[in-house]
Order: structure tokens, then sequence, then C-alpha cells
């Protein structure tokens, strides 16, 4: 540690202009991020697949998208009543 | 409006009606939620890991720290947004006076809040408060959904990659631990800064 001079650096989050400019390099198409989205009603669902690593890239949840999986929970529901 | 939130460590989020946020502050913003990132935080925030370093939350509360959308309204003395400005969110609120803010340093801040982490509402919802300072402007016709990730996976990776930039060089070799999308943003940022191989 001492005779290489190692140094230990941590890392919080960032600053509000490195996100700043991080949207700037994604406007100029040079930083992508994989996300694909799900229904805010799946959260619990989402977090499931996250948890058992079936989620690639990042979960986006977005409020208002329809949710198929509570459509066809209806759905069998009305088909059983 | 619709939000998930956690009522009970190690038990899933409920998807629950609660009431819209209100403008109290003066600089208060509140933004209509496009898209809000799914972090293994908010995992570890359910398994009771950051329970103790967030100061012991009162729950419930609704998770969810990467977050964009659109401006839906702002407090009085916000004069430099309005109404369907699309926008991103750094994820702390921050006091703005403090030394730590005053260099920049916002997730320093000492009086900070962390909506989704410690009580404070998050972006599992329609609509989410934050302060002025936080709000980030897309530029306009941007789609904020997908780049909520960008407020936590991206900005860390980010920020990590600037610090160790003046350290390296052409022909440096960089190890990254892991594989999940800060480590893909990390790789494209580096790549992007030409500085590593």
């Amino acid at each position: 540690m001492i005779s290489r001079e190692l140094t230990v650096v941590g890392n919080l989050v960032g600053t509000y202009n490195d996100l700043a400019e991080l949207m700037e390099l994604n406007h100029q198409g040079k930083v992508k991020i994989a996300a694909d989205r799900f229904p805010l009603e799946d959260a619990v669902d989402v977090m499931h697949q996250l948890e058992e690593g079936k989620i690639e890239g990042r979960a986006v949840l977005v409020p208002g998208m329809p949710s198929a999986k509570k459509e066809a929970k209806e759905v069998a529901a009305v088909r059983r009543a | 409006m619709k939000a998930a939130r956690i009522f009970d460590y190690h038990k899933p989020l409920k998807v629950v009606e609660v009431p819209e946020p209100r403008i109290a502050g003066p600089t208060d913003v509140i933004v209509r939620i496009a898209g809000a990132g799914v972090c293994r935080t908010d995992l570890h925030i359910v398994d009771e890991v950051w329970r103790e370093a967030l100061g012991d939350p009162k729950l419930p509360y609704t998770i969810g720290h990467e977050n964009a959308g659109f401006i839906e309204e702002v407090g009085p003395t916000v004069t430099h947004l309005k109404k369907g400005d699309p926008v991103i969110l750094h994820p702390v609120m921050s006091c703005g006076v403090c030394r730590a803010c005053r260099a920049g340093n916002d997730m320093h801040c000492v009086s900070t809040l962390f909506p989704g982490l410690d009580g404070t509402d998050g972006g599992y919802a329609e609509l989410l408060k934050t302060s002025a300072r936080s709000v980030i402007k897309l530029a306009p016709g941007t789609d904020p959904a997908s780049l909520a990730p960008y407020a936590d996976a991206g900005v860390t990776a980010y920020h990590a990659v600037k610090k160790i930039a003046p350290a390296t060089y052409p022909g440096s070799t960089a190890v990254v631990v892991g594989v999940g999308p800060t480590r893909s943003s990390a790789t494209a940022a580096r790549s992007n800064r030409q500085r590593w191989r």
C-alpha cells in the first residue's frame, strides 16, 4: 500500500452536473442504456423477476401502462364467474 | 393516484391508491412519472438491508429512486420549468447552501432527502414531489421513460469513471466487477472517454 502508493476511492451516485453531462452524451447517441418497460401495477412481479436474474438491462416501471397480467387475471375471474 | 409502497420488510410491495402530492414549499416541483427504474437497491430495501443506514424510515412509503417524467406543477419561485417539460431527476433533494452543495456534491448534502429510500416518497407512482434543484431538463421532444435508469445506475457509473480517469492512461487495464446495468453504463462511459482500452 505504502510503497506502491495505492489509493482506495469510494463512490456515491454522482453530482447533478454528472447526470446533466450523461444526458448530453445520451442525446448525442454516445451512451445508451438497455431498458424494458413494465406496467407500474406489475412492480411486485418485476422485482421478483429481477431477484431471479430474469431482467436483462434495466426494468422501468411505467404508470398507466396496461397490465397484461392483471387483465388476464380479470378475464379468468370473469370466465370463472 | 396509484403507488407501489413498502408496508413491511420482507413482504412484497402493495400497489395502492394514495393522495396526490401537493406543492408545499416555494421550490417544490411535482413530476408526472413516465418511468421509474427498478434497482437492486429496491430489493435490498425490502430485504431490510438499508434500514439502519437510512435511519429506520417510517413505513409505509413509496420506493423508486430512478425517476424521469414530465413537469406537472411547480412552486411559486420556480421560473425555469413549465408544465410538460421532459425531465430526469437527480436522486437526492439537496439544501443548496451547505459546503457539499456549494461544491456541487449534492449527494453529500448535510440535510439531504432521498426520495424512494429514506422514507420520502419515491417514483413508483403516478406523481412525485421533489425540489427544483434536482430537476434536469431534457431536450425538447425527449421520451423520458427509458432514460430513468440514468438517474442512479448511469450516473453512479459515470461518476466512478470520471474519478478513476485521471489515475489511468492509454493502455491501462481496468477490472469492472459485476454485470448489471451500472457496469454496462461504466463500460460505455469509459469507452467514450477513450482513456482505457
